[in-house]
């Protein structure tokens, strides 16, 4: 146990978390690029497609037919089983090569230190180690042993075997001078380094520092080396890949850099400032290149000693790096499941959960330190007005900013800058997604400086009342950490289901898909967490605690007004039992509900510092859910039968509505919740956490006198004057306690205020919300519930007698009409291209044999003498996001000449046709290789005499297909139908459809 | 980097020896396997990469230092101009149509061109040169690796009486 006087090394859990979030990052794009352009890569992507073809997603949202997406989901996972198995193979071989150097490193230290065991004894230097180990506290595991080492050891350091001890290593010229300063402060920094436990988790810094480029290469390497082809062949990626291990590798060299400056610190608040000082004015070697170099130059550590450099902790750059890291890493995860990341419905809360882990690990245990120390978090002693809520933007902007940042820091397409995650495609979904990133980050930046505050709080008042820290201050801040976790993966879920909606109505649709959807309740962990912190405030020994009475009014106001207003909404104004109409006032309901609940949020909470605040959300959540409650009983006694659906629809549906709003302006409510009198009338002086908490705000207003008198209400007047303020009066059992600590007629007087708010509020949301909400398309609503699959376009109609010759001259508007009809009979999966008008001469392909020319270029068409008077083309396409292996296409020509064709038109083809059975084209590249084109025999299409098709095969190193052509010439007219098919069966009743449909348009 | 021979090094740690002992006698106790350390060459030190980011230096391993670095340059310097001097005698020599025999030693050759007295008076000279050469040598050196003047003047004397008539 550390005695309270002594000071604490800094943790650098944070910077661990970074370098885990680094090291996901680079498993996973060197399991990326491994599997990248392999067979089964191919193989999969084919499968994934022939899924789609089996299962097609519907056009819209509104379309969304469950047990048809969960079918292609899992024909897609079926399909890319051995691209997740590969990816993630090669990730955790990552992330054990870097765990094995947190072993080798310091054996391979122990092992070049072999000789030097037992040689050097320096008893003086041993006693003198012994006594500082003594005053620093350092026992049991952290009990470091000291070994003297002669040449060629020069610089002392600090090693560790997994499980072992700490091996504090001095060069004999240190431990010579046992009796000196400099050897104390020597001592004192590598106990720095102990007390921040970060010894055994350096080697991996270590590793990655060195290791991050060459990994990434040889994984490069080994691809090209076997072949490498298609995507990841890439110069794209290459830069890419290179890009995230010089990331990785900066990242790691800065973080080591970073803990040699928490060491020094350390040692100067020890008490080896002058020592330390004159060590580093030494002349040293200049270092390598410096965003590369593992150590700070001693002019950074001296002037880093007082004044932080570089990464402030807590800071904007502390929560910018954290960002970026956070963001990458879910970029990686998502690029891992790139192809079974839209089949895999959890997926979405892997990624989320992902975000908030990391931000969570690299910021909140900073977060809570800036709250309980603000000048020694990396904050200079003269600037410690600069703390507490009013500086929570600094992480807030700065987590908005990072995940922006990494979330376009290696877009997978950087053409039309497609991401992974909260990623809407093109240069205009950017713009939507750089609001959800920085909103998103923002507001889990929030959440965290909400509990950090909280927590800090916690400790501050039993320090004040006790003159020690909580008993269960760790378990209470693992309580706050896994309360990050999971509201920030709740509220990360939710923004990537809501971001990328179309408008206002789709925004609510995706609303209520997202109430039936569970994850979205990991978000009630931070009231519960945020309930439990207010609860650790009562310290046994402090005085006995009045009631709360503002923030019960409050509370009792909005459940009883909210309440009735949802009933009578239910019952009086809007009964129905039109099922989709009653859907629809549902979501009114849902929306006074939480609209009620973020009310009392903002009364309870405006003003009164974070445990105001940390009250407002918990009796929000309360609210929100009682109204809720309210609901399901209205629709219960209004006959409705109970069912799961109807409890998400009313108190699930609440509490979530009511979790979003308050997560979403968490930053805002962090402002809000900002005591007045705080900022630049603030002197200098130090900031005590729990002036923080209220003290400074309404507290300094209330008379003199009024108080009660008692250690705890001499805490607030010593938390006023910290903070600057005029001095407070004694305010019952200390700071933060603002309701209960206020007179009692003031009180009433808030509760009445925020009452009276709160039902004027609820009136002009009762008249406006509906207005708003009846805009939403009652088909938008449907959404919310199960609707039948999409029907498939049937494939033809019957031929109708036309009333106008097909074999007439065509006119323009006939001819594009006449191409644009096969368009009705193609399933939804399929898009079309705008009709080209005019004859295209394409450029002529070459064949092997030469004499195959005249086919594979249609050259018997010329032999037809035609004088062309018009020729239309329309084409048709299966979609093609992401690149899919699988498609196919179809072209209608159209091309109507001068003079009827001849009669030997079908001759000269068939005969050019038999004359070539097989050959081959160029490829696209060397590694497809040549095309090989065979003829096989086509049916007859039926359609006269002067009819026929010709069904090829194709073939290259890569990829099968084949295509038919369809002719049929009609007087003036030939229509030439090409259904291309790669990678999947031509669909003869497409084909079939299409070429009826296109025929029918000329008799019309 | 020129190897040295057991010889010189036995000369360096001599005179580093004689060193510890007037300006660092706390290290005396360590001198041996410091040297033997010396001797043994140059490794890598571990754990550099995160060490304390000073290094700290024995006095030893600094006397070791610059007295190889000084005697080095001096024997090196010493042993050049020697050479170019018996070239030019030879080349003199040759010029004359005087050819010295492949048997004669260089030393013989010298004795019989010059009087007993000059070649003492010569040896003489040359070890007053090469003694004053060593004590600047060993003071730049000293001083560029971080010693004061004193220290270096002192090192130099300790050197200098090391390799003295009288050294052991």
């Amino acid at each position: 146990m550390t005695s309270p006087d002594r000071p604490r090394a800094t943790s650098l859990g944070w910077v661990y978390v970074l370098l885990g979030g680094a090291v996901v990052i680079i498993g996973a794009t060197a399991g990326r690029v491994f599997y990248s352009g392999t067979d089964a890569n191919l193989a999969g992507s084919i499968a994934i497609d022939r899924c789609h073809r089996r299962f097609p997603l519907p056009e819209s949202v509104n379309d969304w037919n469950e047990p048809q997406v969960r079918a292609l989901f899992r024909c897609a996972v079926d399909a890319t089983r051995t691209s997740q198995l590969t990816v993630l193979t090669v990730t955790l071989l990552v992330v054990a090569a870097i765990g094995m150097l947190t072993v080798l490193l310091p054996m391979a230290d122990r092992w070049r230190l072999r000789g030097q065991f037992g040689r050097y004894r320096v008893p003086a230097a041993e006693a003198a180690f012994g006594r500082l180990r003594e005053e620093h506290g350092l026992a049991g595991r952290r009990q470091p042993t000291l070994l003297v080492a002669g040449p060629p050891v020069r610089q002392a350091f600090t090693t560790a075997l997994p499980g072992g001890v700490p091996l504090v290593v001095l060069p004999l010229a240190v431990a010579l001078r046992a009796d000196h300063e400099r050897f104390a402060a020597t001592v004192r920094h590598e106990f720095g380094h102990i007390a921040a436990r970060d010894i055994r988790w350096v080697a991996a810094l270590r590793g990655l520092s060195l290791g991050a480029v060459p990994i990434m290469l040889l994984v490069v390497a080994s691809r090209y080396a076997a072949g490498l082809r298609g995507y990841a062949a890439d110069l794209g990626l290459l830069a890419r890949t290179t890009l995230v291990a010089l990331g990785v590798a900066l990242l790691a060299a800065a973080l080591l850099r970073r803990r040699e400056h928490e060491a020094d610190r350390y040692a100067v608040a020890t008490g080896g400032e002058a020592a330390l000082l004159a060590a580093l004015a030494a002349p040293t070697p200049p270092s390598r290149w410096r965003p590369f170099a593992r150590h700070p130059s001693a002019t950074d550590r001296i002037r880093a000693v007082h004044t932080p450099v570089g990464v402030t902790e807590g800071g904007f750059v502390h929560a910018l790096v954290a960002g970026v890291v956070a963001a990458s890493v879910a970029n990686t995860i998502d690029q891992v499941f790139i192809f079974t990341g839209m089949y895999v419905t959890d997926v979405p809360i892997v990624v989320s959960s992902a975000v908030a882990l990391v931000l969570t690990g690299a910021l909140l245990p900073s977060l809570i330190r800036l709250a309980a120390h603000p000048g020694s978090a990396g904050s200079a002693p003269d600037s410690a007005e600069r703390v507490a809520m009013r500086t929570w933007w600094r992480p807030v902007a700065g987590a908005a900013v990072g995940l922006v940042l990494g979330g376009y820091l290696w877009p997978s397409h950087p053409q039309d800058l497609r991401t992974g995650f909260l990623n809407v495609p093109g240069w205009e979904g950017a713009a939507r997604s750089t609001l959800a990133l920085s909103l998103a980050g923002a507001a889990v930046a929030g959440i965290l400086a909400l509990l950090s505050e909280v927590m800090a709080g916690v400790d501050a008042r039993w320090r004040d009342v006790t003159g020690a820290a909580h008993p269960g201050r760790r378990w209470l801040a693992a309580t706050a950490a896994i309360a990050g976790v999971c509201a920030g993966a709740s509220l990360l879920f939710a923004v990537d289901a809501l971001h990328g909606a179309a408008d206002g109505a789709d925004a609510v649709t995706r609303g209520l898909k997202l109430t039936r959807d569970s994850w979205i309740l990991l978000g009630l962990a931070l009231p519960i967490a945020l309930a439990v912190l207010l609860r650790a405030r009562r310290v046994p020994e402090g005085l006995p605690r009045p009631p709360v009475r503002g923030v019960r009014a409050v509370f009792w106001a909005a459940v009883c007004t909210g309440g009735a207003a949802v009933v009578a909404h239910s019952t009086l104004l809007y009964f129905t039992l039109d099922h989709v109409r009653w859907l629809k006032l549902g979501v009114e309901r849902v929306w006074l509900a939480a609209l009620t609940a973020l009310a009392v949020v903002l009364i309870v909470g405006r003003r009164s510092g974070s445990t105001g605040l940390a009250r407002a959300v918990v009796s929000g959540v309360a609210a929100g859910t009682a109204i809720g409650a309210a609901h399901l009983g209205a629709e219960l006694a209004a006959g409705r039968r109970p069912s799961v659906f109807l409890l998400q629809a009313t108190i699930a549906a609440s509490v979530v509505f009511t979790l979003v709003l308050i997560l979403l302006l968490m930053p805002l409510l962090l402002k809000l919740a900002q005591p007045a009198g705080r900022g630049a009338e603030a002197p200098a002086g130090r900031e005590g956490s729990a002036g923080r908490e209220g003290s400074a705000g309404r507290e300094v207003e209330a008379p003199a006198g009024q108080g009660a008198e008692g250690p705890a209400g001499r805490d607030a007047g010593r938390d006023a004057e910290r903070v600057g303020a005029e001095p407070a009066e004694p305010a019952g059992s200390g700071p933060g306690q603002v309701a209960e600590q206020r007179p009692a007629g003031e009180s009433r007087s808030a509760g009445r205020r925020g009452v009276a708010t709160l039902v004027a509020g609820g009136v002009i949301a009762a008249a406006v919300l509906p207005a708003l909400i009846h805009a939403t398309p009652t088909a938008n609503v449907r959404a919310a519930v199960p609707s039948p699959p999409p029907v498939t376009p049937s494939v033809a109609e019957p031929l109708s007698p036309g009333v106008k010759d097909p074999g007439r001259v065509i006119e323009p508007g006939d001819g594009r009409r006449i191409v644009a009809a096969a368009r009705d009979v193609l399933p939804g999966h399929w898009v079309s291209e705008p009709v080209v008008e005019g004859h295209r001469d394409e450029p002529r392909e070459t064949a092997d044999p030469p004499a195959c020319e005249g086919l594979a270029n249609d050259d018997f068409v010329d032999r037809w003498g035609m004088t062309r008077r018009g020729e239309f083309s329309g084409s048709y396409h299966t979609k093609d996001e992401g690149g899919a292996v699988v498609n196919s296409s179809l072209i209608v020509t159209l091309t109507t000449a001068a003079e009827p064709l001849p009669a030997r038109a079908k001759a000269d083809a068939v005969e050019t046709v038999a004359k070539c059975p097989a050959w081959s084209t160029p490829g696209g590249n060397a590694r497809t290789g040549p095309i090989e084109v065979r003829v096989t025999p086509g049916g007859e299409p039926g359609l006269g005499e002067q009819s026929w098709s010709v069904r090829y095969t194709m073939q290259d190193n890569l990829l099968s297909g084949s295509f038919i052509d369809v002719w049929v010439i009609v007087g003036h007219n030939v229509v030439r139908l090409r259904y291309t098919a790669i990678e999947e069966p031509i669909d003869p009743a497409l084909l079939g459809g299409a070429l009826l449909r296109t025929m029918t348009a000329m008799t019309i | 980097m020129t190897a040295r021979s057991d010889a010189a090094d036995d000369l360096i740690i001599s005179a580093a020896r004689r060193a510890v002992a007037e300006l660092a006698p706390e290290e005396e106790p360590f001198f041996d396997e410091v040297a033997r350390a010396w001797r043994a060459g140059n490794r890598s030190s571990p754990g550099s990469s995160v060490g304390f980011g000073v290094d700290e230096i024995l006095m030893t391993e600094l006397f070791l230092q610059t007295i190889a670095g000084a005697v080095g340059e001096v024997l090196v310097v010493g042993g050049g101009l020697l050479a170019r001097r018996r070239w030019k005698r030879r080349r003199a020599g040759s010029d004359e149509a005087q050819p010295a025999t492949e048997e004669a030693p260089a030393a013989v050759e010298t004795a019989a061109e010059e009087p007993p007295a000059a070649v003492e008076t010569l040896v003489v000279e040359e070890a007053a040169g090469r003694d004053q050469r060593l004590r600047e040598a060993v003071r730049r050196h000293a001083v560029t690796l971080g010693l004061t003047s004193e220290q270096a003047d002192l090192l130099a004397d300790a050197v200098i009486g090391a390799l003295g008539p009288d050294s052991p």
